[in-house]
């Protein structure tokens, strides 16, 4: 799954201060890998937006260095990097414009000089690919929330950019959209896209992403598999992160020694058959546990 | 977007700031007056200087320097259009004009540098203007920055897709921002509702009089800063 040594985005000692003055990041170092889901979190204000907006150049290092695919972010232009990097943007009313929603999903690539045939086909494609083919004659503010969000992802896919960036994917959503993003991201990964996601959601992160970095106060905190990094409650006060659920039911039943010291679960289908064993076991006569 | 950036109010403690908003205003009125009335190079820049002295005493200097920094090619235009066009076969005219330009823009930006939405609701109702207004003006003033933001946000979201702003022909560059238009009054129309509704909620356009949790009064500082300023005014109109 992850190539360690297909690097494709690169941040090196990354610092950025606003135009007022205020010092967004301090000294980042990350690397993106080729192929993996990456989720960046951290409490508001902690510079996850600021760091994802340096991947595409809309946003240019006060210090240190980013490379995109090898290409030094500070001199390329935004144009150049979104070939390459697609980025969706947390409000889908801040990007859409266009009279038609199969005009808006065109626009990136009428930019990009792709042949009106080739729009076509992609055009289509992305939009059948996000369910709103249907929808390609309406205007793109009559959509709902959750399918204008639909609408900016599918206006991004369709220049088949290979890294994917999506600032808060859930923030607003109902569960139904959630399940759909969820999907979203199933297919993007099977389609061999890198994709970072800016989220404070935890749960949604336990279930879909490789690699979680946690960032606080323009730093990052720490990188690693999400099983370790959600599961650390020290790092996790340090970042203003809530556990997810069942890490927060691992550490209740430490207590009650069902689960080893240290030992968390953080998938449901891995604690289901330990809680069911325990229960069975008090059903047969034994100490029920909890 | 840095003329934007010059509405945004910052919150200091300063003498300036400890004033009453009407001093402020009379300070600002009175300066931007004095530019109107004074017809030579020497005069508009004693203006400039003076506001800049003020903003100083405020610790905004590096803002309202920022602030005339951004009317300078709006400044030159006016010197260059009057000194080609103007009636006048001098340069002193024309660049009367263009100081004049620079001194209004920084003796009205230092009124709004130092003055909270708050204080300029509580100024506008002093002078008797009805509630609904003063709310439209102070709103469009506390809006100012959050479109600055928006525009900011909107300019990134096009780029992302391959839109180069400042590329191409002159009637390129126009369309391409009017493609950034749409996208801003939507969301302007969409958040000014979301406002309406807001204030509506907590009660505003009830037919009772509102009350004020503080009410302007002038204190003795305030009337030392009148006198300096008519002193100042004097000296100004004698030389």
């Amino acid at each position: 799954m992850l190539h360690e040594g297909n690097v494709v985005v690169q941040v090196r000692d990354l610092y950025y201060t606003y135009p007022g003055g205020i010092e967004a990041l301090k000294g980042v170092n990350l690397e993106v890998y080729q192929g993996e889901v990456l989720a960046i979190m951290g409490e508001n204000g902690a510079g996850k937006t600021t760091l994802v907006k340096h991947f595409n150049g809309i946003l240019k290092p006060t210090r240190g260095q980013v490379l995109v695919k090898g290409i030094d972010t500070r001199h390329a232009s935004v144009a150049e990097l979104s070939r390459i990097v697609g980025f969706v943007f947390q409000n889908p009313d801040h990007q859409l414009f266009a009279d038609t929603v199969y005009e808006e999903v065109a626009f990136a690539l009428r930019n990009f000089g792709y042949p009106e045939h080739v729009i076509e086909s992609r055009v289509k494609w992305a939009l059948n690919l996000m369910d709103l083919w249907k929808y390609r004659t309406r205007s793109p503010f009559s959509l709902s929330v959750g399918e204008r969000k639909r609408l900016t992802i599918a206006s991004v896919l369709a220049y088949d950019p290979e890294i994917i960036v999506l600032d808060e994917p859930t923030a607003g959503q109902d569960h139904l959209q959630k399940e759909k993003i969820s999907e979203i991201i199933h297919l993007l990964r099977l389609m061999g896209k890198t994709v970072v996601i800016v989220t404070h959601d935890v749960e949604f992160v336990t279930e879909h992403v490789d690699r979680v970095a946690v960032m606080a106060r323009g730093k990052i905190l720490a990188v690693g598999p999400p099983q370790r990094v959600l599961c650390d409650p020290q790092l996790l006060r340090e970042a203003r992160l809530v556990a997810p659920q069942l890490v927060k039911l691992s550490l209740i039943l430490r207590r009650h020694g069902i689960l080893n010291e240290g030992e968390y679960e953080w998938r449901a289908d891995k604690l289901a058959p330990k809680l069911i064993k325990v229960l069975r076991s008090g059903a047969d006569g034994g100490s029920p546990g909890i | 977007m840095e003329a934007l950036r010059a509405f945004r109010f910052k919150r200091e403690n300063t003498v300036i700031d400890r004033a009453d908003p009407r001093v402020r205003a009379l300070l600002s009125v009175s300066l931007a007056a004095l530019s109107l009335y004074a017809q030579s190079i020497e005069k508009q820049l004693l203006i400039i200087l003076t506001a800049l002295a003020v903003a100083a005493a405020a610790r905004r200097l590096k803002r309202l320097a920022g602030v005339i920094k951004a009317a300078l090619p709006l400044s030159a235009m006016i010197f260059a259009l009057n000194w080609l066009f103007g009636p006048g076969t001098g340069l002193v005219q024309p660049l009367v004009l263009a100081l004049r330009f620079l001194a209004l823009s920084a003796s009205l930006s230092l009124f709004f540098m130092t003055t909270s939405p708050d204080e300029l609701s509580l100024l506008l109702e002093s002078m008797r203007l009805p509630r609904e207004y003063s709310m439209l003006v102070t709103m469009s003033f506390r809006f100012v920055p959050t479109l600055a933001l928006d525009v900011e946000a909107v300019m990134h979201a096009l780029q992302s897709r391959g839109l180069e702003l400042e590329r191409g022909s002159i009637t390129r560059r126009v369309k391409n921002y009017l493609y950034l238009m749409v996208p801003l009054i939507v969301h302007e129309v969409r958040r000014s509702l979301m406002a309406a509704e807001a204030l509506e909620a907590r009660g505003f356009g009830s037919p009772r009089k509102p009350s004020r949790y503080r009410e302007l009064r002038a204190k003795t500082s305030d009337y030392l800063f009148i006198a300096l300023l008519a002193a100042y005014i004097v000296l100004f109109l004698a030389l």
